[in-house]
């Protein structure tokens, strides 16, 4: 008798014994998982924090830009329309850009929508729309930078590739970085960057800048955060520092056929006369 | 250089006048998209919300529909008048009988009749109002120069065109002369 209580109580410890284990496995598990978890937050942080080497990266690719007289880049560049619905709708842009600074500025824009020509010579800045046949010539301020300024706030233009015209500049918004990392070495069509990626307010990107003495800027990403649906802009760029023009390229001859017309806002019989 | 550049403007402007009356056409097809918005893109400009204000790809073009109607009526009416002839030449027993239910000629004739004043009636062309604003413009149009500013002019409708952020559109207007 006393036996089998004996055997009785193994057999019971033995139970609670596995019951225990069974009970005591998923929460070293979870204990387990929390602690990666934490250790995952802790490098997010570390993400989020400014890399001090990929914001002198993009600080001295700005200083570089401002250092340029003449400049003609060539850019591919994609971006995202979001729906009512939030679908994105992707569309391609082909850019053709020649600068004399601080106050020269071509740009033709190609897409399979529309052909523009943006000129500034100083004084004026005219938007051709070719395959309409129709133009519209505004009084400019001084510099490339506040035409864009200008274009953006008074007429709802987006001057392509202005942020080439801000980096290294008063306007330049490097001071919002909220994160900064150092992706690594990357290549962009044949050329040796380094790949950035940066944070701000509504907006997560990314930059290619070029390895070396040209740091210039070879791709650039843009994510907006703004809409849930987080439309993307991209643009691969090609730059050509030592471009062929002369003056006449910053000013505007309307074919014979073309027509003046208004930008939004302006009164007709304020630009009429000519 | 320049010379270069004015060459390839013009063309290139020639190359693409096709396009531009395809353009002027519209896309046929597809439905009207609306969009809520567009990427950003510059890291310089802040946080805009790049609204598109000009953001209808297709624009279906509405055919005047009272005029096919009207047209309808037309085609009624001719056919009475058939029948009409046909009885004034008194060609046999066949249109005899339908000439014998001559009370229904007489009708039908002045129901069409009727019919046709009452739709001419309601195809007013109800005009625009000034200020709205048109992606694309209603068919037949004429481009007319006033001031050195270029107007469009369809039917009684006088547009402005407009280049309204990235894009071109047509504002309604009260005729500039």
């Amino acid at each position: 008798m006393k036996k089998r209580l004996a055997i009785l109580a193994l057999v019971t410890m033995a139970v609670v014994m596995v019951a225990l284990q069974v009970r005591t496995q998923p929460t070293a598990v979870s204990n387990l998982t929390s602690a990666s978890a934490a250790k995952r937050i802790v490098a997010a942080a570390d993400d989020s924090a400014i890399n001090s080497d990929a914001l002198a990266a993009l600080n001295s690719m700005g200083s570089y830009l401002r250092t340029l007289k003449t400049f003609q880049v060539e850019a591919v560049t994609t971006k995202d329309d979001v729906l009512d619905d939030g679908q994105l709708i992707q569309f391609d842009t082909h850019v053709n850009l020649l600068a004399r600074m601080p106050d020269r500025l071509r740009v033709e824009v190609t897409s399979s929508r529309q052909h523009r020509f943006y000129f500034y010579d100083g004084k004026n800045f005219t938007l051709f729309a070719q395959r309409v046949n129709y133009y519209a010539t505004v009084p400019a301020p001084e510099t490339i930078g506040k035409l864009a300024d200008e274009l953006n706030d008074k007429l709802g233009i987006q001057l392509p590739l202005e942020d080439l015209f801000f980096w290294g500049g008063p306007r330049s918004k490097v001071n919002e970085i909220t994160g900064a990392i150092d992706v690594g070495p990357a290549e962009v069509g044949g050329v040796t960057c380094e790949q950035y990626a940066f944070r701000q307010p509504g907006l997560n990107w990314q930059i290619w800048i070029q390895q070396g003495d040209f740091p210039l800027p070879r791709k650039l990403v843009l994510s907006t955060l703004t809409d849930e649906a987080r439309p993307q802009y991209s643009s691969v760029l090609q730059w050509n520092l030592a471009p062929s023009f002369n003056e006449e390229a910053f000013q505007f001859q309307p074919p014979t056929d073309a027509q003046k017309i208004v930008f939004a806002g302006e009164k007709a019989s304020d630009v009429a006369g000519n | 250089m320049n010379r270069t550049i004015q060459k390839s403007l013009v063309a290139l402007s020639v190359l693409l006048l096709p396009f531009s009356t395809i353009l002027n056409a519209g896309p046929g097809g597809g439905g009207n998209h609306s969009s809520r918005g567009s990427a950003t893109s510059s890291v310089n400009r802040g946080n805009t919300s790049n609204t598109n204000r000009n953001n209808n790809t297709n624009v279906n073009r509405n055919t005047n529909t009272n005029v096919n109607s009207n047209k309808n009526v037309n085609v009624n009416a001719n056919k009475n008048v058939n029948v009409n002839v046909n009885v004034d030449n008194n060609r046999g027993g066949y249109y005899g009988g339908g000439y014998n239910n001559g009370c229904c000629y007489h009708q039908s004739v002045g129901g069409a009749v009727a019919t046709a004043a009452a739709v001419t009636a309601t195809t007013m062309v109800t005009a625009a109002v000034v200020g709205s604003m048109v992606n694309t413009l209603p068919p037949s149009c004429t481009s007319v120069i006033v001031n050195g500013i270029a107007y469009q002019q369809c039917g009684s409708t006088w547009y402005q065109p407009q280049f309204s952020g990235g894009n071109t559109n047509y504002v309604v207007i009260n005729a500039p002369r």
